[in-house]
């Protein structure tokens, strides 16, 4: 045994995980080639077999870029225990950053085709453009914003609450909080974001028509690589000591602590790069959906997007991205064919995926996987248990590490008791040492 | 006065920190990545702290000043005076408590008598009423907080092991290495060879070799408790806090355990919390009795258990 230890290096097992592991790949495999062949059935000749129509792919688009947010929250949900039922609030606000320029670009095409402001706010009277409308005339630069804004509200936010520890259910209060007070205010005409309406009725984008098939193809393809970019980030984020550091935190903050980790810059780093990724999704969102509201900041759309996280497995990131490509599709189907039961399928999906598969979709997987190559998991078995039979024996009865100066005086009895007689032993043995 | 901050850390001398290990590299680092409120290279803030601590206290007589600064420079930690009460409840009363560069303490007392809040204090988990903290080149423990503390040098080990559980055993010891952990150098950290070697030591020492893949969360009492000292020596501390390293370990366990602690000795400094007094009496060379808050005695394990209200202590003649 020893001499097998000392030839190989120790446990493979006990090495850096890769980026590219086995589900890695194969989610890469499953995201890229049917994209692939979408986007090429969709610029085929309509009349063709393999033609694939527009509205398909904007279901498609808008599935996947559901699941760049889910992966998002998966991110801070599942690696750092933090669970945020407000990141709709993210991706709408990277939504409203690429909204506006999609506005811009009706220019006088808009019912009141006298001028090159959006509608609603010659409507409501204003002649010129608000101060933060400045940069919608560049795609570009609104991409940036609709990263920038939302990690800069990422990082506002969780600076606040990091810093003052908070955490668990409270976190998740004040991140509904967050999302439902700014549904309040982009309900006001007065702030600039079309109020109740919101945007719609985009015409173009980059100067051509929003609905042509290669447009459509192509932000069909932006949204894929976004996902797969993000995937990738995140499982990078996740092997990379850092992770650790973030799993750690999850397992037990304190104790992070004082191995010497700021575990709130920790959280304000992953937190804020959260915001970001899903801003990003939020501004390819829009185009393919077509309009953006305040209904994306109400908090129903979070909860929905944590539904479709638990359901693909939470802590698996590509388990996450693929439950809300598999809620995404259902929920388009069921609103178009019977809209009342949709609130109640999903309720009923979450009810059944946190009683009947706690590990999700993605665990499901894996115990498959392990249950086709039965010597993996068998040996996986037998190691856990093989430990535990020795020296468990003493008090175990202490607090959790968090607060085990508490636990002093509340021993039992039977403990000190113990401890008692063995130093009046030892306090013998030494008295009967100490005149030699 | 002004004398105190010449002569407040003898270790500049060389004696007693374990050559080579780099624990100025480590002190250094986490201080300037983390910007704590002081750098104790610059004289200005060493001063004033030193003032500071004058004006507190009426200046004392002169022999008595003398020694009790050449007590202070003698010692990597000291607490003095420190009261800690919860609700009312004197947790600790006045305590005082010196430790030597490269000493092993033991730190003995009945239930609730105050050893692992004392340890609490020393961490920055807990901030005393009353009382001053110093360690190692006038750094002022009570104006720093955990992470600060932990950067500087001093490491810990709970009472209940506290691993990670979710991480297997070569990744618990990986995060706990010593290493700058600011975000951006934790995400870019790589394991360099040395790193590798350090952790793979580390692992032969706690005999977890076997269980490097594993999750931590499989292992038993004991290994995890061997695993919490092996993620405290690969952090590189100058000073050790152990408390209850030996429960849940089988005989031989314990025993090879003492070797181990005993080895570090010299080297590192140490405080170990223990109830099992045979083990203490292995390991221990002095021995701080605490009881209710207080010191109660202090000394050598023979002289200290035969102390007639060391018994009592520990008999239970409780006076409430
Ligand atoms: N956070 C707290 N709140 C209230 N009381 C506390 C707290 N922490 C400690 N105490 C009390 O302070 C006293 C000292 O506790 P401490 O944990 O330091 O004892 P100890 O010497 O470590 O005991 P043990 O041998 O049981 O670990 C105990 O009576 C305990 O109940
Ligand atoms: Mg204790």
């Amino acid at each position: 045994m020893s001499a097998a230890r000392t030839a190989g290096a120790p446990a493979g097992t006990g090495r850096r995980e890769r980026v590219f592991d086995l589900p890695t790949k194969v989610f890469c495999a499953l995201l890229t080639l049917p994209a692939a062949l979408l986007c090429a059935g969709s610029l085929g000749s309509p009349g063709g077999a393999l033609h694939v129509q527009s509205h398909t792919m904007l279901v498609l688009g808008k599935c996947l870029c559901y699941a760049t947010l889910a992966l998002s929250i998966d991110l801070v949900w599942g690696r750092l225990g933090l669970l945020s039922l407000g990141h709709g609030a993210f991706f709408a606000l990277g939504g409203y950053a690429f909204g506006m320029y999609l506005m811009r670009q009706i220019g006088a095409r808009g019912v009141y085709a006298a001028s090159d402001l959006p509608d609603f706010m010659i409507f409501i009277g204003w002649e010129k453009l608000p101060w933060h409308w400045q940069l919608s005339h560049s795609p570009a630069l609104s991409l940036l914003l609709a990263v920038a804004a939302p990690a800069a509200l990422g990082l506002a936010f969780g600076w606040s609450a990091f810093r003052s520890r908070v955490s668990g259910v409270y976190f998740s209060i004040i991140s509904q909080a967050l999302t439902y007070a700014l549904m309040l205010a982009f309900y006001l005409n007065a702030l600039g974001f079309g109020g109740n309406n919101g945007f719609t009725d985009f015409k173009s984008v980059l100067g051509r028509d929003i609905r042509s098939p290669g447009v459509v193809a192509a932000l069909f393809a932006m949204s894929a690589l976004t996902l797969l970019g993000s995937c990738l980030l995140c499982r990078a984020l996740a092997v990379s000591r850092l992770g650790l550091a973030m799993s750690a935190a999850r397992d037990n903050e304190n104790r992070t602590r004082f191995i010497g980790y700021r575990v709130e810059n920790v959280k304000l780093f992953v937190f804020t790069f959260s915001a970001a990724m899903a801003g990003l999704a939020g501004a390819l969102y829009v185009p393919q959906a077509g309009i953006i509201n305040p209904s994306l900041l109400a908090p129903v759309f979070s909860v929905e997007m944590v539904v479709c996280v638990a359901l693909g497995g939470r802590g698996s990131l590509h388990g996450a991205a693929a439950g809300a490509v598999l809620v995404g599709l259902l929920k388009s189907w069921l609103t178009g064919a019977h809209p009342v039961v949709w609130p109640i399928v999903l309720g009923a999906l979450f009810v059944l995926v946190s009683v009947f598969l706690p590990g999700g979709l993605a665990g499901l997987v894996r115990d498959l996987a392990a249950r086709l190559s039965p010597g993996r998991g068998e040996n996986a078995g037998a190691d856990a248990g093989g430990g535990s039979g020795r020296g468990d024996g003493d008090n175990d009865a202490d607090d959790d590490a968090d607060d085990d100066a508490g636990g002093g005086n509340g021993d039992d009895g039977d403990g000190s008791e113990k401890r008692r007689k063995e130093f009046s032993a030892a306090a013998a043995a030494a008295s009967g040492e100490a005149p030699a | 006065m002004s004398l105190l901050p010449a002569e407040t850390r003898p270790d500049n001398s060389g004696r007693g920190l374990s050559g080579g290990r780099g624990d100025d590299g480590l002190r250094n680092d986490g201080l300037q990545n983390n910007g704590p409120p002081v750098n104790p290279g610059l004289p200005e803030d060493f001063s004033s702290r030193i003032r500071r601590r004058g004006d507190r206290a009426p200046a004392p007589p002169f022999e008595s000043w003398e020694t009790k600064s050449e007590r202070r420079s003698r010692h990597v930690l000291f607490l003095e005076d420190i009261s800690v009460s919860f609700d009312g409840f004197k947790a600790l009363s006045n305590l005082t408590f010196y430790l030597g560069e490269g000493e092993l303490r033991c730190v003995i007392g009945p239930n609730g008598a105050g050893k692992t809040t004392m340890m609490d204090v020393v961490t920055g988990r807990t901030r005393p009423d009353s009382g001053e903290a110093w360690y190692g080149d006038g750094l002022n423990l009570l104006e720093l907080d955990e992470v600060d503390i932990s950067l500087a040098g001093i490491g810990r080990k709970f009472q209940k092991p506290s691993v990670f559980e979710s991480l297997t055993v070569w990744r618990n010891l990986e995060l706990a290495l010593k290493a700058p952990k600011t975000v951006l150098r934790t995400l870019l950290a790589r394991l360099d060879p040395g790193d590798r070697d350090c952790l793979e030591k580390t692992l032969e020492l706690v005999r977890l070799t076997d269980q490097a893949g594993k999750p931590a969360g499989v292992l038993s009492h004991g290994q995890k408790q061997w695993l919490e000292i092996g993620m405290l020596l690969v952090q590189k501390p100058r000073i050790l806090l152990l408390d209850e390293p030996v429960a849940g370990m089988t005989p031989a366990e314990i025993e090879r355990t003492a070797e181990l602690l005993l080895s570090l000795e010299g080297g590192h400094s140490l405080i170990l919390v223990e109830h099992d007094m045979e083990f203490v009496r292995s390991v221990a060379k002095t021995v701080t009795v605490l009881h209710q808050g207080r010191v109660l005695a202090e000394g050598d394990m023979a002289r200290v258990s035969s102390l007639p209200e060391v018994m009592e202590a520990y008999l239970g003649l409780e006076e409430e």
